[in-house]
């Protein structure tokens, strides 16, 4: 126990016995005064300046005057614990969907028509070349499920919607 | 090394964790680790021993009454260091004095000196001659101690060399290290013990 002691104060013990043992430190009084020996003995050896031999006592005495702290255990909420799982879960949906539209796409064989590709392309304004730039630098990129595939514009009229 | 630190950092956050668990032990084993640290750090700031003892005293105290503010973000020793900093600027103000900050100055001679070389390690006579005759002993019974294990010992405590470093210099098992460091330990206290049971109302506390 003592060279496991030993070995603790030098940062050299295995998990496992660290744990028993700092929990063996809070039972053991001849532990702990060992603790308290070998870290002055370490220090005069580094020639660390000395306090005075009844510093512990004093200080002892003033911290059972103290009131105990207790610091309540963080756990993480039963929502936050509940949302992690599904945040997890919508992640591989948003994957599979994606992946499905690029295999979808893939399958079909580019089946847009050149043509009529060629025929959007030129009504782009300037933002869509900005776009169809920014794709095709992107386009060789592994893993990009867009790759090979062109982006068609969209919008939205409120008036008509309704 | 930076596993070595980091294990340290794990040992100091278990400690800190069963203190603010209200385990009041766990956080002497902290402060019979770091005190002389600590007041090496203020001796920096202030010059007298004794109000560098009580400033340590003081910074320890606010350091546990800090601990639920104690999150793990940095290492304990950190968070430590900054409050006895505070603490001692704090003392310092009280008094309307100013922290002297300067790490070193010269001597007559014009000759650098470390400041905290220059603090004595005690503050009254007692505890002058006590810390006098502990440093002896120390140095002494290193001295006299088997080659392997003066070695051993030498290389962990003046270098913080690892285990695994002080096999390679030494040329043996791990185990082996371990064994010898501790076994110095151990002879060095059993000549230390009687003296610190003599002068030490710092025995069991």
């Amino acid at each position: 126990m003592k060279e496991q002691l030993s070995a603790l104060i030098d940062c050299e013990l295995e998990a496992n016995d660290r744990d028993r043992l700092l929990g063996q430190l809070g039972v053991d009084g001849d532990l702990r005064q060992d603790w308290h020996d070998w870290h002055l003995v370490g220090d005069v050896m580094q020639e660390h300046p000395l306090l005075s031999p009844d510093f512990m006592k004093r200080f002892s005495e003033r911290l059972a005057a103290e009131p105990i702290v207790m610091v309540p255990v963080k756990r993480r909420s039963l929502l936050r614990r509940a949302l992690v799982p599904l945040s997890a879960a919508a992640s591989v949906a948003f994957v599979s969907v994606v992946g499905w539209q690029a295999y979808y796409g893939a399958s079909r064989g580019n089946a847009v028509p050149a043509v009529a590709l060629a025929q959007q392309t030129q009504g782009l304004d300037d933002e869509g070349a900005r776009i169809q730039g920014y794709l095709a630098a992107h386009r060789h990129d592994s893993g990009n499920p867009f790759a090979g595939r062109e982006f068609m514009q969209a919008s939205f009229d409120p008036s008509q919607a309704k | 090394m930076l596993l070595e630190k980091r294990t340290e950092r794990e040992i100091d956050q278990e400690l800190v964790s069963r203190a603010q668990a209200g385990d009041k032990r766990a956080f002497e084993l902290l402060v019979a680790k770091y005190q002389r640290r600590i007041a090496r750090l203020l001796s920096r700031l202030i010059r007298d021993p004794g109000e560098i003892e009580d400033v340590t005293q003081e910074a320890f105290i606010k350091a546990y009454r800090a601990l639920p503010s104690f999150r793990g973000e940095s290492a304990f020793y950190t968070w430590l260091y900054r409050i006895a900093i505070n603490t001692a600027k704090n003392y310092l103000a009280s008094l309307g004095r100013r922290p002297q900050l300067s790490a070193d100055y010269e001597d007559e001679d014009g000759e650098t000196l470390d400041a905290a070389a220059q603090i004595p390690d005690y503050h009254t006579p007692e505890s002058e001659l006590a810390n006098r005759e502990i440093v002896r002993t120390v140095n002494e019974v290193v001295e006299t101690l088997p080659d392997e294990l003066r070695t051993a010992i030498t290389l962990r405590e003046m270098e913080g060399l690892s285990y695994e470093d002080i096999a390679s210099v030494m040329n043996c098992p791990i185990g082996t290290v371990r064994s010898r460091i501790f076994r110095a330990r151990e002879a060095i206290s059993a000549k230390l013990k009687p003296l610190l049971e003599t002068v030490g109302k710092d025995r069991r506390w």
